[in-house]
């Protein structure tokens, strides 16, 4: 026990990532909008549904049509029902100036209490040919400044997520942590392969051995979220099958060490075929990926979590998610294999 | 250099020598080819490309394991245990590769003309579709000799092949498939020669990883 | 026994012990429930690995026993 410093660091790492991860607020965000389309030149009124406000406690509420940042509509009134649901009404102008016949625009909602929503392009402004309407209502300029900033540290909102971005935490870090086991698990194998140490082949398969698990709770803890977001527990996901794959791989060189009696030419093979199995893994999960479309977040294109799905507030907690994680499999791995050489000490006494 | 080439003819010379005094096993194959296609030409009857490139390359994976499985079959391998030790490893790797490859190449061809015979043909750019065939036969033969090599010493081998090979064929038949759409005029790719230079990336990789851990395996 | 006994007390009660807290609409369109399913499931598959290793470690001093 004398490097028990990382044991605590794993600890603790992973108790702030439960109580960061699982505490802090969303930001409020829009839920939904009961129209989608609004004719121009005529009085559009809305009944929206929105997320973690209070509304009827905030002063200042008020609402924008946006196309541009030089084309905006500020809305007429707004009457709060109650925390988390309004009615606004907007008067459109006549005309969207820009050439075309319609356009969607962002519906942004601010108050002094919850900061900005943004629902992305909520609303078709459609021209209406046969009757145009003159009533003074006029694009104007967003003054930014205006707005009310959000306040305090919250995790991003984003439709059809909801809570569920939460799950980047312990789901996608799983699968990173996974990935970085099954790297040390190839190190101990190839250093098997040129020192024909066996303790380094009981690493290996120590540090195969939890990286199955932990791709048993990355298919199980993606299944669970993509029935609550797509309505499904498995889908034909390129990314969801490319990792079912990889956990099969590594769940066949299990059943290989098992099949094999003599325990040198069990840890030859076994580590040969890990190497093989590990870079022929690659292409399946980063290249394939990348050729086919996918529903998964952080896609088209890119099957790395990345881009808006990934923002600072997220990072301060997936980060440390990955390095506890990962040191918890270190742990077991290391528990495993301790045990793997008492077992061989017994049956050698 | 011209040692080691002259040694490889010996070999392949040899495993074609054994091949033809023991017609059965490849006969074996054949047939599992013809009644295969037949069996799927009357559960089918008529079929889509799509459904003709999945079957196609279903029917070629289960051929290359039948194939393929007995490469490093141990009772042979131990008789003639002194015969090889007289060659380097990596040379026996690659005879047994090119006399797998050589094989699984024309099985190939013969399903391809079986399942033009049985249903329609689709392919719509033949010089295409034939690339994306050899690249893959490449591929699955690789594999599956690596690992036919790996289950040498396991016992129920036969079982133990199609579970460990398998999904390890996947991204050279996915790739593979991919290509045959593009042929078939299924999908419509303009970077499909970026796919074929994958393919072939992961053809040289696969190849190359079995000739460099194969020495740690045949020692044993 | 009392660790089953423990485990199939809490997957009865978690229900309700969600439910009591956050019963409205919010919680339930905001999927809360999922992250909970997550990080139990987590938590799960992790307890079975330390129970499958006990039994390992309960065989190994079992052979020693016999030896001595």
């Amino acid at each position: 026990m004398k490097y028990w410093w990382w044991k605590v660091l794993a600890i603790a790492t992973f108790s702030y990532v439960l109580l960061a991860g699982l505490l802090t607020p969303l930001k409020s965000g829009i839920y939904s909008v009961d129209k989608t389309k609004g004719l121009l030149g005529s009085t559009l009124s809305l009944h929206v549904e929105t997320y973690n406000t209070y509304m009827s406690s905030a002063l200042q509420n008020v609402a924008f049509l946006k196309l541009s940042d030089n084309k905006v509509i500020r809305s007429t009134s707004i009457n709060e029902i109650n925390d988390y649901t309004a009615k606004i009404n907007f008067e459109l102008p006549s005309e969207l100036s820009t050439g075309k016949n319609a356009e969607r625009a962002t519906l942004i909602i601010n108050n002094e209490v919850d900061g900005s929503m943004i629902l992305p392009n909520a609303i078709l402004l459609k021209q209406d040919t046969t009757l145009i309407k003159q009533n003074g209502a006029k694009w104007t300029a967003l003054d930014v400044a205006s707005l009310f900033p959000n306040k305090g540290f919250r995790f991003p909102y984003r439709n059809k997520l909801h809570e569920t971005i939460r799950n980047t935490f312990f789901h996608v870090a799983i699968w990173f942590a996974m990935f970085i086991l099954l790297i040390i698990a190839l190190v101990y194998s190839i250093r098997y392969l040129i020192s024909k140490d066996l303790q380094f082949d009981y690493k290996a398969a120590a540090f195969t051995n939890i990286s199955i698990y932990f791709g048993i709770i990355g298919l199980i803890t993606g299944a669970i979220w993509a029935k609550f977001t797509w309505g499904a527990f498995w889908t034909a996901d390129v990314k969801l099958n490319m990792a079912a794959i990889s956990v099969l791989i590594y769940a066949a060189y299990w059943m290989l060490r098992s099949s094999i009696r003599d325990v040198d030419s069990k840890a030859r093979i076994a580590a040969s075929y890990n190497i093989f199995a590990f870079v022929v893994m690659i292409p399946l999960i980063f290249i394939i990926p990348r050729l086919t479309d996918s529903l998964h977040p952080g896609n088209g294109g890119n099957p790395a979590l990345g881009g808006e799905d990934l923002d600072n507030s997220l990072r301060l907690i997936f980060y440390p998610s990955i390095i506890a994680l990962t040191l918890i499999g270190l742990w077991i791995a290391n528990l495993t294999y301790r045990l793997q050489i008492i077992h061989d000490k017994t049956l050698e006494e | 250099m011209a040692s080691q080439l002259l040694q490889l003819t010996k070999l392949i010379e040899k495993e074609f020598k054994l091949e033809f005094r023991k017609r059965v096993s490849l006969a074996s194959v054949l047939l599992f080819l013809v009644s295969a296609s037949y069996i799927c030409y009357k559960v089918f009857i008529n079929i889509n490309g799509l459904a003709w490139i999945s079957l196609f390359w279903i029917i070629l994976l289960f051929a290359s394991i039948n194939l393929i499985q007995r490469t490093f079959n141990q009772n042979y391998v131990r008789r003639k245990w002194l015969y090889y030790s007289f060659y380097e490893p990596s040379t026996v790797y690659l005879s047994k590769f090119l006399y797998n490859l050589f094989f699984l190449v024309i099985i190939a061809f013969l399903l391809l003309f079986l399942m033009n015979t049985f249903f329609e043909n689709f392919i719509k750019l033949p010089s295409l579709f034939v690339y994306g065939l050899i690249l893959g036969t490449i591929g699955i033969t690789g594999v599956m000799t690596f690992i036919s090599s790996v289950v040498m010493h396991a016992e129920n081998n036969g079982v133990l092949m199609s579970i460990l090979a398998m999904p390890l064929t996947l991204p050279v038949i996915l790739l593979a498939v991919k290509v045959h759409a593009v042929s078939f005029g299924l999908i419509q790719d303009t970077a499909v020669s970026g796919d074929l230079l994958l393919l072939g990336g992961i053809d040289l990789l696969i190849f190359g990883l079995g000739i460099m851990l194969f020495p740690n395996i045949w020692k044993a | 026994m009392v660790r089953n006994y423990l485990i199939s007390s809490i997957l009865v009660f978690l229900p309700w012990l969600v439910k009591a807290d956050s019963l409205d609409f919010f919680r339930s369109t905001g999927k809360m429930y999922s992250v909970v399913a997550v990080v139990l499931v987590l938590f799960i598959i992790l307890a079975i690995y330390l129970i499958k290793l006990d039994k390992r470690i309960t065989q190994v001093e079992q052979n020693k026993k016999h030896e001595s």
